[in-house]
């Protein structure tokens, strides 16, 4: 599983998405794409390029585990 | 047994002991909790160390029906036969003056005792005391899948470039039974994407 911010540095997060969804090797890796800008619509873009759950910060702690805890098929 | 063997080892050099674990060759992969084991472990061998002034300190894992069985020998000042069935006991040693020579608050066995799932008492009817501990085996992770899965051990990659946000990531998941990879400082913070991990 991934857990990655959209906003990195060199690569955005949603760009990295699509690379790993592109690669059969990592396509099936549950992703959680994390946000500190959350504009109306940044769901839909991290949804769009293939990720598995999105979050907005800010979220708690407790969200982020709840959300862990799903993609890890242990909620 | 691996984490407890290299906690030990040092431990053991600092003094000049001899320090051997042994595993049985025919022992199945096995699942259990891994951390308890290891405090369990720590705890005998660390007792066994710390009461053994020269030799040596052996820890012996052997599989006998559905269990495995964890023995921990030393040549230290062993436990007079008549006090064996008292040292699992809460703030107990043998007697005040092992307590000024050695030190320690006599919880070590207690604890091994309350953590042990079904307690027994040492094998040993000789002046030596030789403790072991039992743990029923498992040959499926426990928990797995759906409630009480905690030990699903599932990797978890963290592309973070900030590291207060980093560090909020391993706080969180530092108790929960994720292995947490890409949590310290790196370059770049994950540009390039992971170099195709294993099993994420």
């Amino acid at each position: 599983m991934i857990v990655m911010d959209i906003q990195l540095p060199k690569l955005s997060g949603l760009d990295a998405t699509r690379a790993i969804r592109a690669d059969p090797d990592t396509a099936k890796i549950p992703i959680i794409v994390v946000t500190s800008f959350a504009l109306s619509g940044d769901d839909k873009k991290a949804m769009d390029a293939g990720a598995s759950a999105y979050l907005a910060k800010p979220y708690s702690p407790r969200q982020l585990l709840d959300t862990i805890r799903k993609m890890a098929g242990d909620a | 047994m691996e984490t407890a063997r290299t906690s030990l080892r040092s431990l053991a050099a600092e003094k000049g002991l001899e320090f051997t674990a042994d595993v049985e060759p025919d022992m199945p992969l096995a699942y259990g909790d891994g951390k308890r084991i290891t405090q369990c472990l720590t705890n005998l061998v660390g007792n066994a160390l710390k009461f053994t002034k020269q030799g040596r300190v052996a820890i012996h894992a052997r599989r006998e029906g559905d269990e495995v069985i964890y023995s921990v020998a030393d040549t230290g000042i062993g436990i007079p036969a008549d006090q064996l069935d008292q040292i699992f006991g809460e703030f107990r040693q043998v007697d005040a003056s092992i307590s000024r020579e050695f030190g320690g608050t006599g919880l070590g066995l207690s604890i091994t005792k309350t953590l042990r799932r079904a307690p027994r008492r040492a094998a040993s009817g000789s002046r030596r005391a030789r403790p072991r501990l039992d743990v029923p085996l498992r040959d499926t992770p426990a928990g797995g899948r759906g409630h009480g899965g905690r030990m699903s051990q599932k990797r978890i990659l963290l592309i973070e470039d900030n590291e207060f946000n980093r560090k909020i990531v391993r706080d969180l998941l530092a108790r929960q039974p994720y292995d947490l990879a890409g949590g310290q400082r790196r370059r770049g913070g994950g540009g390039g994407g992971p170099a195709r991990p294993a099993r994420l």
